[in-house]
């Protein structure tokens, strides 16, 4: 579904990312770690298409209708609008947009492109409110401005919230366990869980292994110095937990 | 005429006719005036607003001009009784006959002599010393009105000014909501409009004003509310009309636990000059308060937002913050901001923030990676931008008035 | 607590001796100065221009500062010691007594013992004194001299650009110093140059009852760049000295022009008798595109501060930066700011201030930020932040932002704080004293200005800083 070749990227004439290959099939869940500092953030906002990350080099090929297409010529939007979710590490507050018109407005976006009937208020709060279930949320969020006032722990579980409405392909998780207490944390690897298909993919970018005791990774990469460095199973999480990052020092 | 003698012509041919406590009191209203004088280009508090458009006008003070309502705005009204306690004002004179009060609420005239009420610079003393005494509205100790009161204040007075005073006071532990109105027709008239409110100790008072003026009308309003011990005031302004308006709203808190929050929302268009001014003094230590005020000014509109916190000296452990934040739509729009801070205690948390221009991008990314496409995003922000301010108004009913603006 | 540490150690006097013109002001006082000087009808017209408008101005008196009003008739507006009635030719060739009075500050003026990297132009009371390191700016073509030197060898460039970034009609010191100003510095670095020395002038008022009116212009041609240090002092007397100074920044094509000032002006006794009125109009235009201009100051002096370093961002692209730490203690009463006005496209600004109050002080932040019709893709971010310590002190932030251009996007944050006293406990439980633990917090608090400044200057900013905060607290 995704194959990246050779990405370099550059942040404030920086350069971040140094050469990346991965490839990601559906039903698959791979998991980026590495120390900070090492490019992990960077390449989930290059996925997105931020403003601010610049490509120079490189390419992202992403399968859309079963053809592979350019990721890097898309427009962030037309991205999401083809299936590709980030679920940012620090979501952003809209004060005076609720959740609730901000979720129905991307999901009928997202329906127009893929031909699909969009749905009316009615029909659609009730779907929300069953996908809220799914991240222990009160419905009561619902009506609340995007994020603002929300915890930290809130904040994330309104992103998977998000995941769970607009159904995507190829999910990218951000250090979505930053923060988080165990309980938070058990919540939202279960609500992940229980989107996985075998029609898509999910991305987890992470610092720590304990997310991935609860999100289970059939390829885990280690990220570091801008190009991964070390490829595995869930094994080689834990290899990391318990041996820290120093022994890849000699691997870049 | 100028200003100054419309004011001293009605006052020699009405004071003969009030009791001796009125005369003394717009007596000393129109020393203070005259000595003063009108705000000039000069006054720092008037910076950026200009009186001459007014004082070139010729207005006459009118005691009494009694219209009626006109229809359309009956039927709204009729419309809203099922939710509402009404209490309408025509040009300054209460009109019985087509408001509706429940027995929660005292109502008898306001009383300027025994207020305590004195104008912040000489303007408001001159509109103070012809102000035509509208109503007070008095809750009692521990009474909790539940229905929403509803003030509609409409005008129509061609090149007439009418001033008017109105009082509310909520007692010990008492509660109240209102929606004030302040409409009126097209002809271009002055309306300055002074309020003295106060909240005694634990007293709650949520409070939506929505001036919607035709674009002939002048508008000058002054409030003052005073807070004691652990009373609340939620306040929201809403300018959208009038040609030429000047709010300025002076909220004290004077005793621990107060809480204020003021908050504000103008739209300009057109030749509109929109400028107002909000000073929150925290004359007691742990008193809180929060300001936030948005502007958006497209065509040839000039909005002007000055807005300060003051911490007097020994007033320890407040936490206050003032947002203030504009758009400008179009090159001719212009915005000036002038967010205070005037702290003499330092165990204190005062911050304030002003903005001018674009929307976050920050934010139109994130709906952009949520599939909607940059232009639509850019219009969901700027009705976000404005949408915020009424989603804070903490009433249902309140809210429900307001109707939908868009940012085009 | 002793009191000898917070004594001003610049409170001294040199006993030489000065001559003056008579007290008070008049055309004839001003034909004098001009001829003292021997300079040009030209510039005579202009002086006198500036004092007859002078003559229907009004003192401004918004600042937030109570101050009894000036008696301009009772000031002398010349003061030059005697012993330089011609210009020496070498620094080595002052009188002896004011090479000590220069070496007690700190700034050793004689060949031996000059400060290397740093050129500097020594003026006592109203007069410049002499440049040090001539030939290495002689060789690039940097000059370096007093504003009078300047009249007589550059006429054309003085001519061109004095009074073009500062008008004689501004406001009301700026009138009196066009009329009255004396000396002060002046500097033009040709195109491409990088001044291979950081100028510095400093400023020393002496006499009695004597204002001074120094005059700096500074021209930067493009593509070139400069790093510009003033240091001023001055003795403890009982009655007010005012200082009322105009310097004019003017940044062509590509020109980068840094202004540094540590200002330790003698602010007044415990009780506000004496102290210098620091009354200065400092403004820096970028003329040219993609030019630079940025004003550093930490002031820790001066009785009354009215000072407002402004740019004026002409040229496309052109940026100006204002970074400001004020400290104000005992009566203090500082009114400070900036203001940057936005002229050009795509010009960008940046302000942040920090105002430190102790005692019974008042710390005002005042700034402007204007962005006029024509200037589309304007960027402003202003920060300012005040400290208070103890709770007898103010601070004030008003911040004026007038916006008239829709592409433009300003944003501006102010907040108040104290010195926490957990982070207080936490440094003297590792063993900090009380005294170097509020150090070291009010450095952290200002140390986003202290980075602009160059090197030599940062550290005696910070000891400055420190000076003044002992006895202070508690």
């Amino acid at each position: 579904m995704l194959k990246i070749r050779d990405l370099k990227a550059a942040v404030d004439g920086k350069e971040v990312l140094r050469g990346i290959n991965l490839d990601i099939q559906a039903g698959e869940v791979h998991a980026i770690m590495g120390p900070n500092g090492s490019g992990k953030s960077t390449l989930s906002k290059i996925l997105a298409g931020h403003p601010d990350y610049e490509v120079t080099g490189g390419s992202i090929s992403y399968e859309v209708n079963f053809a592979p297409r350019n990721l890097l010529e898309m427009a962030p939007d037309e991205r999401a609008r083809e299936g590709v979710f980030l679920a940012f590490q620090y979501p952003t507050e809209v004060p005076g947009l609720s959740n609730m018109t901000f979720l129905r407005t991307a999901f009928n976006s997202v329906c127009r492109q893929q031909g699909v009937q969009e749905m009316a208020e009615g029909p659609f709060r009730a779907f929300v409110e069953k996908k809220a279930a799914l991240v222990d949320m009160n419905p009561s969020f619902l009506d609340r401005a995007v994020n603002e006032g929300f915890s930290g722990g809130e904040k994330k579980r309104n992103e998977i919230l998000q995941m769970a409405v607009l159904s995507p392909r190829l999910a990218v998780l951000d250090e979505t366990d930053s923060g988080l207490d165990i309980d938070s944390l058990k919540i939202v690897a279960q609500g992940v869980n229980k989107l996985r298909t075998k029609d898509n993919a999910i991305l987890l970018i992470t610092h720590y292994q304990r997310l991935l005791d609860y999100i289970v990774p059939d390829h885990v990469h280690v990220l570091s110095g801008g190009k991964i460095v070390q490829s595995g199973d869930k094994s080689l999480a834990l290899k990391l937990e318990s041996q820290g990052y120093d022994w890849l020092k000699g691997l870049a | 005429m100028s200003v100054l003698s419309a004011v001293r012509q009605h006052l020699d041919k009405y004071l003969p006719r009030v009791d001796a406590g009125e005369r003394q009191f717009r007596e000393d209203a129109w020393r203070r005036a005259e000595a003063t004088g009108l705000p000039k280009r000069g006054t720092e508090t008037w910076k950026y607003t200009s009186i001459a458009p007014l004082d070139m006008m010729n207005w006459s003070v009118r005691g009494t001009n009694k219209i009626a309502l006109p229809d359309e705005k009956k039927q709204w009204l009729n419309s809203l009784r099922g939710d509402f306690d009404t209490a309408v004002l025509v040009n300054g004179e209460f009109a019985p006959e087509i408001s509706n009060m429940s027995a929660d609420i005292q109502v008898s005239a306001a009383q300027l002599s025994g207020s305590g009420m004195k104008g912040e610079d000489g303007f408001a003393d001159a509109s103070l010393a012809v102000a035509r005494p509208g109503l007070r509205f008095h809750v009692g100790q521990g009474v909790q009105v539940r229905r929403p009161l509803l003030i509609v204040k409409y005008q129509d007075a061609h090149e007439g000014w009418i001033s008017s005073f109105n009082q509310i006071e909520v007692r010990e532990r008492a509660e109240l909501t209102v929606a004030e109105v302040l409409i009126g027709g097209e002809a271009p008239y002055l309306r300055t409009d002074l309020m003295l409110v106060s909240l005694a100790e634990g007293a709650r008072l949520k409070w939506l004003r929505q001036q919607t003026e035709s674009p002939s009308a002048f508008h000058f309003n002054e409030t003052r509310v005073t807070l004691a011990a652990n009373s609340g005031l939620h306040f929201t302004q809403l300018n959208r009309g009038s040609h030429w308006l000047r709010g300025q709203i002076f909220v004290d808190l004077l005793g621990a636990g107060a809480e204020a929050c003021v908050h504000g929302l103008t739209f300009g268009g057109e030749r509109q000059h929109l400028d107002q001014r909000v000073v929150v003094s925290h004359f007691a230590g742990e008193t809180t308060s929060s300001q936030l005020f948005k502007g958006v000014y497209g065509d040839s509109a000039k909005g002007v937002l000055n807005g300060k916190i003051y911490i007097a000296p020994g007033a320890q452990k407040v936490a206050s913050r003032q947002m203030n934040h504009n758009l400008l739509l179009s090159p001719t729009a212009e915005a000036n901001t002038k967010p205070e801070l005037e702290i003499y205690a330092d165990d204190v948390k005062a911050n304030h923030g002003a903005t001018v221009g674009r929307l976050d991008k920050e934010k139109v990314f994130y709906l952009e990676s949520r599939g909607i496409a940059k232009a639509t995003a850019e219009k969901i922000l700027g009705d976000a931008f404005v949408a915020d301010v009424v989603m804070k108004i903490p009433d249902e009913r309140l809210r429900r008035l307001v109707g939908e603006h868009h940012v085009s | 607590m002793s009191t000898e540490s917070r004594e001003y150690k610049h409170g001294f006097v040199t006993d030489i001796e000065t001559e003056k013109i008579r007290k008070g002001l008049g055309e004839d006082v001003i034909r004098i100065i001009s001829a003292k000087k021997n300079e040009p009808d030209w510039l005579l017209a202009y002086r006198l221009k500036a004092y007859k408008h002078w003559l229907t101005m009004k003192e401004p008196h918004w600042a937030r500062a109570d101050y009894k009003p000036i008696n301009y008739e009772d000031l002398y507006y010349y003061a030059a010691p005697k012993s330089v009635k011609e210009k020496p030719k070498s620094l080595d060739d002052l009188d002896p007594e004011l090479l000590r009075t220069f070496e007690k500050l700190g700034i050793p003026l004689t060949e031996q013992k000059r400060i290397s990297g740093v050129a500097i132009d020594a003026v006592f009371d109203s007069v410049s004194l002499g440049t040090t390191h001539k030939e290495t700016l002689d060789k690039v073509g940097v000059v370096f001299c007093s504003i009078s030197e300047a009249v007589q060898k550059y006429p054309e460039l003085v001519k061109k650009y004095l009074g073009t970034v500062v008008p004689h009609t501004d406001n009301f010191f700026a009138a009196l110093n066009a009329a009255v100003f004396s000396d002060g510095s002046f500097c033009y670095i040709p195109k491409g140059v990088k001044c291979p020395l950081d100028l510095s002038t400093y400023f020393r008022i002496n006499a009695q009852e004597t204002g001074q009116f120094e005059r700096t212009l500074l021209i930067a041609e493009e593509g070139s760049y400069v790093n510009y240090l003033e240091g001023c002092t001055a003795p403890q007397r009982d009655e007010n000295q005012l200082h009322a100074a105009v310097v004019e920044l003017v940044a062509l094509d590509r020109a980068e022009i840094r202004y540094s000032t540590v200002q330790n002006w003698y602010t007044g006794d415990r009780e506000g008798r004496g102290g210098i009125f620091n009354f200065v109009t400092k403004r820096g235009k970028c003329l040219g595109k993609d030019s630079k201009i940025s004003w550093t100051q930490v002031e820790a002096g001066s009785a009354i501060t009215w000072k407002y370093p402004s740019c004026i961002l002409q040229g496309e692209n052109s940026v100006g930066a204002f970074y400001s730490v004020a400290l104000t203690h005992d009566k203090m009463q500082a009114d400070t700011g900036t203001k940057m006005v936005h002229i050009g496209k795509n010009t960008k600004s940046t302000i942040i201030s920090k105002g430190i109050s102790t005692g019974g002080s008042v710390n005002s932040y005042r700034g402007l930020v204007k962005i006029m019709p024509t200037a589309t893709g304007a960027r402003n971010f202003s920060q300012c932040d005040s400290m208070l310590v103890g709770d007898q002190s103010g601070a004030n932030t008003f911040p004026y932002i007038e916006v008239k251009n829709n592409s433009a996007v300003v944003e501006h944050e102010a907040s108040t704080s104290r010195i926490s006293e957990d982070q207080l406990f936490y440094l003297q439980s590792r063993g900090i004293s009380q005294e170097e633990a509020i150090s070291l917090l009010v450095n952290g608090f200002c140390k986003d200005v202290f980075k602009q400044l160059p090197l030599e200057f940062s550290v005696e900013a910070v000891k400055l800083i420190e000076m003044k905060l002992e006895n202070s607290i508690g």
